[in-house]
This record gives C-alpha cells, sequence and structure tokens, in this order.
C-alpha cells in the first residue's frame, strides 16, 4: 500500500493536465503505459508549483479496482457526504494519479487509449459533460445510492457507459431518491446483487433508459415525485413494467 | 376535500382562468417569475426569487414551492407567504453552483394523490447584462457584398461546420446597425438562431463531434444556457424530428427572454415600445 495525500491542481496545474493530454492523444506512441510515462506522470503529480494538499485526505494509489462501483466505494469512503462537485483541480489530479486504470489499454504496448479532456478535467458547469468524468461521476452516484450504485456502475472504471450516461443526464431522475429507490426495486437483482439481465437493453419494453427519460418526465408533469410514496410511484407505472416489479 | 377558502390576503387570488398543458395541470408561465443568486454560504446558496403574484393563480389552501436541481443535489423550500420578492436560503448547493429552478404549486392538503396544480419548466437564475454579453460574444456578423440580395446568409464552409459564420449583406449593414439595431434583433435575429442551430443538429450526430473551441460549441452551449431549453440527450442526436422541435422550442424561449438592458423587455416589446 503506497497511501498518499491527496493533492489538487491550481490553474497552471491543469493546463500541464491539459497538455500531456493533448500530447498523448496527437502522439499515440507517447501513450504506452511504461516507466517513462509512470514517471512522467509522478513528477507532475507531485510538483508543488503546479499542486497542493487538498485536505488531509489520504489515498492509496497502488489500489486497484474492478469496476467502477469499487472505484466509487473507495472514494466515498474517503470523501463521505462531502460536496467535491466544483473540485476541478482535486478530481483531475484523482483522474491522473489513476489514469492508467481509467484508461483502456490495449495492444502488446499497454497503449492507452485517451478519450475526451472533458473525462480527465471536469466540465461542472456544462449540464451535458459534468457526468461524464471518469472519477466524479462514480463519487456522485455512491453519495446518493451507496450500495445500491451497482445498478449504475457495474462498468470497468474507463467505461462510463451509454446507459448510465442517459440516466446521469437526467436531473429528475438522478436527483430524486424516491425515483432511484423505484429504480432500485425494478432494477436490482436483490440476491445477485447486481443490474438485473437487460435492464437497460433498448429492446426491453419497461427498461430503466424508457424509466428514466419518457416516463418520469411525463408523470413529473402531473405529479409531485419527490415528495409521492415510492408504492405511490410503483403503481402509477405502465403495464410494461409490470414483470420488473417481481 | 380540497376546499377553496375566501381570499383574505393581499397577492392571493380568489379566481383566475388558468392555462393547462396535456396532462390538465396548469403551467405557471416563465415570465411571471424569476430567480437572481444573491450569495453562497459555505454550503449553502441565498436565492431571490421575484413573483408576478397578479399572474400567478395562488389560492390561500394553496402553496407555491421552489425546487433547486444541481449535480445530483436536489433542495426545495415552500414559500410562505409569497411577495414579489422573496429571500430564500437552500442548503447542500456548494458555492458558484449554478442550479436549475423550477416553482411548483401544489395543494396545501396533500389528499389529491400528489397532484401537481401548475409549475414552470426548469430554469436559471437570470444573470447580469455583463454575464449575457460574456455568453453572447460568439455572436459576430461578417459584412460581405457576396450573396446578392439577401439580407443575411449562414456560411456552412468553415472547418466543415464547425464554425458557422453569420453573413450581413453589407449594403444592409450601412443603413442598419446589426449590432445595436433592436429591428435587426427582434425580426431578424431569432431565425437566424433557428438556421444554426438546425444547421448543427442536421451536420453532426453526436455532441461528441463538436470540437470545444468551435462556434458551433458555443452555439449550443448558448442555448444549453437558455431557460427551461436543454441539448438533445444522446439518444436524441439521432432523431431529427426532436431535434427540429427543440430548435423551435429554444427559438421560443430566445424569443421570451427579457434582458436587463432592454428595461426587462423581450427583443419584441422593446421593438413594439419604439415608434417608427
Amino acid at each position: 500500500m503506497a497511501s498518499v495525500k491527496i493533492r489538487k491542481f491550481n490553474r497552471s496545474g491543469l493546463q500541464v493536465f491539459e497538455d500531456l493530454l493533448d500530447d498523448l492523444i496527437s502522439n499515440p506512441s507517447h501513450a504506452e503505459w511504461n516507466t517513462s510515462l509512470k514517471m512522467k506522470i509522478d513528477k507532475i503529480l507531485f510538483d508543488n508549483e503546479i499542486t497542493s494538499e487538498f485536505g488531509d485526505y489520504e489515498i492509496d494509489r497502488d489500489k486497484e479496482f474492478e469496476n467502477r462501483y469499487d472505484f466509487g466505494e473507495y472514494l466515498y469512503g474517503i470523501f463521505k457526504s462531502k460536496h467535491v462537485e466544483k473540485e476541478i483541480g482535486m478530481l483531475s489530479w484523482l483522474a491522473l494519479l489513476f489514469f492508467d486504470q481509467i484508461c483502456k489499454k490495449s495492444g502488446k504496448n499497454n497503449r492507452l487509449q485517451i478519450l475526451s479532456k472533458y473525462r480527465y478535467i471536469p466540465e461542472i458547469e456544462n449540464s451535458w459533460r459534468f457526468y461524464r468524468h471518469l472519477v466524479l461521476t462514480p463519487i456522485l452516484v455512491w453519495q446518493r445510492l451507496k450500495e445500491d450504485s451497482i445498478l449504475l456502475l457495474s462498468n470497468p472504471l474507463y467505461e462510463s457507459g451509454d446507459a448510465v450516461e442517459q440516466l446521469m443526464s437526467r436531473q429528475d431522475f438522478i436527483a430524486n431518491d424516491k425515483i432511484l429507490t423505484v429504480a432500485r426495486k425494478l432494477y436490482i437483482d436483490e440476491i445477485k446483487r447486481k443490474p438485473k439481465s437487460r435492464a437497460f437493453s433498448d429492446s426491453e419494453p419497461g427498461n430503466a433508459k424508457r424509466l428514466a427519460r419518457d416516463i418520469v418526465p411525463q408523470l413529473s408533469m402531473t405529479y409531485d415525485l419527490y415528495e409521492a410514496p415510492v408504492n405511490q410511484i410503483l403503481t402509477l407505472l405502465p403495464d410494461e413494467f409490470d414483470k420488473w416489479k417481481n | 376535500m380540497n376546499q377553496r377558502l375566501p381570499n383574505m390576503n393581499i397577492g392571493l387570488k380568489k379566481s383566475r382562468k388558468a392555462t393547462y398543458n396535456y396532462t390538465n395541470r396548469g403551467t405557471i408561465r416563465q415570465k411571471h417569475c424569476h430567480v437572481t443568486i444573491a450569495g453562497y454560504y459555505d454550503d449553502q446558496i441565498h436565492i431571490k426569487l421575484f413573483l408576478d403574484l397578479d399572474k400567478i393563480n395562488l389560492f390561500e389552501d394553496q402553496v407555491l414551492v421552489l425546487e433547486a436541481l444541481y449535480a445530483g443535489i436536489y433542495a426545495r423550500k415552500e414559500i410562505i407567504n409569497p411577495k414579489p420578492e422573496n429571500d430564500i436560503y437552500m442548503d447542500g448547493f456548494p458555492e458558484n453552483s449554478n442550479p436549475s429552478f423550477r416553482l411548483k404549486l401544489l395543494p396545501s392538503i396533500t389528499e389529491n394523490d400528489g397532484k401537481i396544480i401548475s409549475a414552470t419548466k426548469l430554469f436559471k437564475a437570470t444573470k447580469s447584462d455583463e454575464e449575457r454579453e460574456l455568453e453572447t460574444n460568439f455572436l459576430s456578423f461578417k459584412y460581405v457584398n457576396t450573396i446578392g440580395d439577401l439580407v443575411w446568409k449562414i456560411n456552412w464552409d468553415q472547418d466543415d461546420g464547425m464554425n458557422p459564420e453569420i453573413l450581413i449583406n453589407e449594403e444592409f449593414a450601412k443603413q442598419y446597425d446589426p449590432k445595436n439595431d433592436i429591428r435587426f434583433h427582434a425580426l431578424i435575429l431569432p431565425s437566424i438562431i433557428k438556421e444554426i442551430l438546425l444547421g448543427i443538429f442536421i451536420r453532426f450526430n453526436s455532441i461528441e463531434e463538436i470540437d470545444e473551441r468551435t462556434q458551433a460549441y458555443r452555439w449550443l452551449k448558448f442555448c444549453d444556457k437558455l431557460n427551461g431549453w436543454s441539448l438533445p440527450s444522446a439518444d436524441e442526436w439521432g432523431d431529427l424530428k426532436k431535434k427540429i422541435v427543440l430548435a423551435e422550442q429554444a427559438v421560443q424561449i430566445f424569443a421570451d427572454e427579457k434582458w436587463q438592458s432592454f428595461g426587462n423587455r423581450t427583443l419584441l416589446q422593446k421593438f413594439l415600445a419604439k415608434k417608427w
């Protein structure tokens, strides 16, 4: 275990990180996960000119995670319910700390596949991008759903998942505890503790995406879903959701 | 039963014809309320809610509730004794967060199955003209003599459509100042916005295709901040009909927007107020 203090980038640090991403995108050979890249990243992570300690939080930088659920659980254990949404410098620093895990590796040289920059440096004020950050979203989902986060976080760390992003993009879905409870009741297999088969499949009647995308907005037009009892919401759902209730 | 009680307070209406949407729920029109953010204190946000109480159908057995949503955070406050200007404090919102708001009118007695009486769509806090200026500085014109007798045209030839240019007829611009003439803003700008939005929607299959350093991205960002409007979701990008509807909605919202520098009037109201 290699425990380090969590740090945050200042403005210059964010620029250095952005420059690194630019370099890795335009020169894929630089993105091979090797000692040289590790050393380069380490130098950036602990450069006192561009980073500083973020509170008094410690983190195990060598910890490996099976999926986003594990990652979110670990980070939730550190931050608990602290609001970290606006901490762009810290979230970006964490993204770089776990860079080799949040980037998919390919080929015999373990080349990192670099996605759009907002996956690593959050765009908080951008309502259609903030939830696509690979570190922030597992924390936010864990803060909302705790152990039931498995509904949205069963993917590998580098894979946000189209279904998850569609659900996260619906404000009245992710912010509403009652609706999240409904989703848990419908789509989590309580015995296996994972999403039911085909819960996110577009072709499946009453799937989770349909709940978030179509049904919640429709019901929200008529009902105060933030105050309605969960059982009432369940009875308001169309017949296509019946099979998920069992 | 949810009995109507006699009106005893100033500002509370006894009866008024409401407008209803297709669900038979009433609508609170956006122009009858707005919010400004007065400040942040630790995790608390201070909001000022302005209400046009003559226009909001508020009965004594009903309560007004303001909801705020931001990055998965939700808070609501009941507006006790609503006034034209209301100070509201909500917990759980980090400094500089920019929540979406929604005003709901609910029965004070919860005997109607939790049904909403009327509500606004989600909307953002009103911004100062300086903030708007920063957001709209992408609205630049290029004066040309190459578009015949057209007043304006959008040029999509730059960077595979990523940087649409608004071309303005040079002769027109000599007589009317497109940047400052309210006639241009009220009569032509909405059509320009619609053509640009539709042009972006047709040319790109997803938001991911649009570089954030381009005009197309800035246009989407500007429209995304219009009250009650949001970009098509990932699956909606493939639905042209839906995108056409969204473009029309964006133009409607833009036209209904009130501007501080125009005395809190819309572009059309400002235009009509002047005798030509």
